[in-house]
């Protein structure tokens, strides 16, 4: 008999038994759409975290931390991760621009509102990267004098705006008031207050003051303190300076890149930061080792950076830059293996969704075999007319084996669409959900044309391994005992 | 010396059933010529169907051969013997064995399948056949909506369609009324007149006497006698 013929006469006896066939196939159906609505909820995850790594160009951008105390040799030998050393990232093959990313605190004022927030120091060069462009309302800086800056959503939420037009062109006043070595010292004592406040403790409990007189004596020695330390920093000069909103991008910490709510030229921030060590008790350590004073703008400068940000060349290999990085003596994070991360956890994610609907296409498939049995059981007659008239064992094998794939492939087809649907009412509430909690609107399942075939192959390879017994067990129906109807 | 068409030498065939052994055929031996209508009669549990189920490749021997022109039964494998059942023979059954849920046309078409004919060629040849019976106004009527006499024509279409070497029909009237019973023996007998070679069993002596030209008269799984029509036996 030809595929032709058997495909004919294997459909014929399906729709004789269309009820039990259609029970046959809806077990498969549902065993298929719960597969594909899973495998294309990880599947549409994945994709849209690729589209974001993608249209923020995290895949080219790398970025680098100080190495550790004690990781990379000791303090001395350990490079810096200060201008100098920005300048020579910059120089590694496959960057083509490289800066700091550190922030300082300012007083923001617009109008008559002042708050308190961060400033981000970024070259104009900066924006040649997608991350900083690819969500921006207006325009960036022209270049690294530029009193422009460019401000993100969370400002816009500081200042209870809605839109970004409404702060372009507005001009913001930033203070600074820098700090020196006492002002340090003080925020030090205070920010790091255990010290004072242990030895208070130590003192009070030894005397087992009661505990209320021992919470006054305490709060007045914070207060006093407190009095103090503001007498000092209220002394220090203000910085002052007045910036024009060019540009408005999204939110700070989109992608991983930690953004503070407002970027400016490197010049702007030469002139407002000019007491990097804050309140780090290391630093100040560190500086008074070596004699240093804050107040003098080269001398901040001189301390370290906690992060730079390189662009890549897509033409390099990201891996062997970052091994560049790390030679010469730093921390790098290479988004590209970040990504990798994530894909070979979408593997095993994808693995243990696919693993469900696998779990369910099995149980269909022992529906297909209980159909076949049946089937072979009523038809044993015909199966010994067949064989009489010339049919041999691998025909009648293949007849139904063909019937349990016409089952596998109708269910996979079906399967398919049930599962489209089940994602679209499923994407639709997501979606309504999302927009309640004024999240960004995402379609988090993806049905690739990949899923849809592997699916239908899926179907026919269970459903086919599902036949293989029956078919074996027909096959080797004797056709005299078939005749004779045992 | 002519040789014989159909030679069955020592033919056995023997059963298992629990500690017992059943010897359904034990040591059967006859020819027959090309043409000629052999009637194998026999009561029930002679081994008449037996015989006729190894003849048609249907099952093996215990041992013994049976040879069928310069096929040897027993050395055929098992896609050989399929394709001695596809081209070789046809067969009728006591009980017809028609697929029901198939029309007269389908049923006689079905047996084509194995042959490599394109459809409308089958189709065709299939028709013709079911005409050539009488049957050409019942083409597309189901097995249920004909009459006993109609569905063993249906089945002896189905067995002619293929234009075999030779007709096995195993108790062909055994269903039948006795005017259904006579035109069927006449089909045989006229089928037989054209030049076909049957072998006919069945336990019914007046029919045996009627169409055969020799009888092959079984008991207990051997052969009791052998006799030319118009020879009396006991």
């Amino acid at each position: 008999m030809t595929t032709r013929e058997i495909i004919a006469l294997s459909a014929g006896n399906l729709w004789r038994q269309k009820l039990r066939a259609s029970l046959t196939i809806a077990g498969v159906i549902i065993a298929i759409g719960s597969f594909v609505a899973m495998l294309s909820f990880g599947i549409g995850m994945q994709k849209r975290i690729s589209e974001e790594f993608e249209n923020l160009g995290l895949f080219t951008t790398m970025q680098v931390f100080p190495a550790r105390e004690g990781e990379e040799g000791d303090s001395l030998t350990r490079p810096l991760l200060n201008d100098e050393g920005v300048e020579r990232l910059s120089t590694l093959p496959g960057v083509r621009l490289a800066y700091p990313m550190s922030s300082f605190d300012v007083e923001v004022t617009y109008g008559d509102t002042s708050f308190n927030s961060e400033v981000l120091p970024l070259p104009s060069s900066a924006f040649s990267m997608k991350y900083f462009t690819s969500e921006l309302t207006g325009e960036t800086y022209p270049d690294d004098s530029s009193h422009h800056a460019v401000v993100t959503h969370d400002l816009l939420d500081i200042l209870g705006m809605e839109e970004p037009e409404e702060l372009l062109g507005d001009t913001l006043v930033l203070q600074t008031r820098p700090a020196d070595l006492d002002s340090a010292i003080a925020r030090v004592i205070v920010g790091f207050g255990n010290p004072i406040q242990r030895i208070g403790e130590l003192y009070l409990d030894s005397l087992q003051t009661p505990g209320y007189v021992r919470d006054l004596a305490r709060r007045e020695m914070q207060l006093g303190l407190q009095r103090f330390v503001n007498g000092y920093f209220n002394a220090r000069p203000t910085l002052t300076d007045t910036i024009i909103v060019s540009g408005v991008t999204e939110s700070a910490q989109r992608g991983h890149l930690l953004l503070a709510p407002i970027l400016v030229s490197p010049a702007i921030s030469d002139r407002l930061d000019r007491g990097s060590i804050e309140d780090d008790p290391v630093a100040l350590l560190q500086a008074l080792r070596g004699g240093t004073f804050f107040s003098e703008e080269q001398e901040a400068r001189d301390g370290e950076y906690s992060r730079a940000t390189l662009n890549l060349d897509p033409a390099y290999d990201p891996v062997a830059i970052k091994d560049s990085v790390e030679a010469v003596g730093y921390r790098a994070l290479s988004y590209v293996e970040e990504f990798n991360e994530m894909r070979k956890f979408f593997l095993i994610f994808d693995s243990g969704l696919g693993i469900i609907g696998l779990i369910a296409l099995i149980v269909a498939s022992l529906g297909i075999v209980n159909t076949m049995i049946m089937s072979i059981l009523e038809r044993t007659e015909e199966i010994g007319v067949l064989k009489s008239l010339g049919a041999d064992d691998s025909d009648i094998h293949r007849l139904f084996l063909v019937e349990s794939g016409i089952i596998g492939v109708i269910g996979a087809a079906f399967g398919i669409v049930l599962g489209w649907v089940v994602t679209r009412i499923a994407s639709l509430v997501a979606q309504q959900i999302m927009r309640q909690n004024d999240m960004p609107v995402l379609d988090i399942f993806h049905i690739p044309w990949w899923l849809i075939l592997f699916s239908i192959a899926f179907g026919l390879l269970v459903s086919l391994l599902a036949g293989l017994y029956p078919a074996a067990r027909a096959a080797r129906v004797d056709p005299v005992k078939a005749l004779r109807g045992e | 010396m002519s040789v014989s068409w159909i030679e069955v030498n020592e033919l056995k065939r023997h059963y298992q059933r629990g500690p017992q052994t059943v010897r359904a055929l034990d040591g059967v031996s006859f020819e027959i010529d090309r043409g000629e209508l052999v009637a194998v009669v026999g009561s029930s549990g002679s081994g008449k169907s037996t015989l006729l189920n190894l003849l048609a490749g249907l099952d093996t021997p215990t041992s013994g051969s049976i040879r069928v022109g310069e096929r040897f039964l027993e050395k055929l494998t098992r896609r050989e013997l399929a394709l001695y059942r596809a081209h070789a023979h046809g067969m009728v059954f006591q009980s017809f064995h028609l697929i029901n849920h198939r029309s007269a046309l389908q049923n006689v078409e079905l047996a084509l399948y194995f042959s490599d004919l394109p459809a409308r060629e089958r189709k065709h040849r299939a028709t013709a056949m079911l005409e050539r019976l009488g049957l050409g106004d019942r083409l597309d009527h189901r097995p249920g909506d004909l009459s006993g006499g109609e569905q063993q024509r249906v089945a002896i279409a189905r067995a002619l369609v293929k234009e075999p070497e030779i007709l096995f029909a195993d108790e062909p009237t055994g269903n039948l009324d006795h005017d259904n019973a006579g035109q069927i023996a006449s089909l045989l007998q006229e089928l037989n007149r054209g030049g076909l070679t049957i072998l006919l069993v069945t336990h019914d002596r007046e029919l045996a006497e009627r169409v055969g030209q020799r009888s092959i008269r079984l008991v207990y799984g051997k052969v009791e006698s052998i006799t030319s029509a118009g020879e009396v036996t006991a």
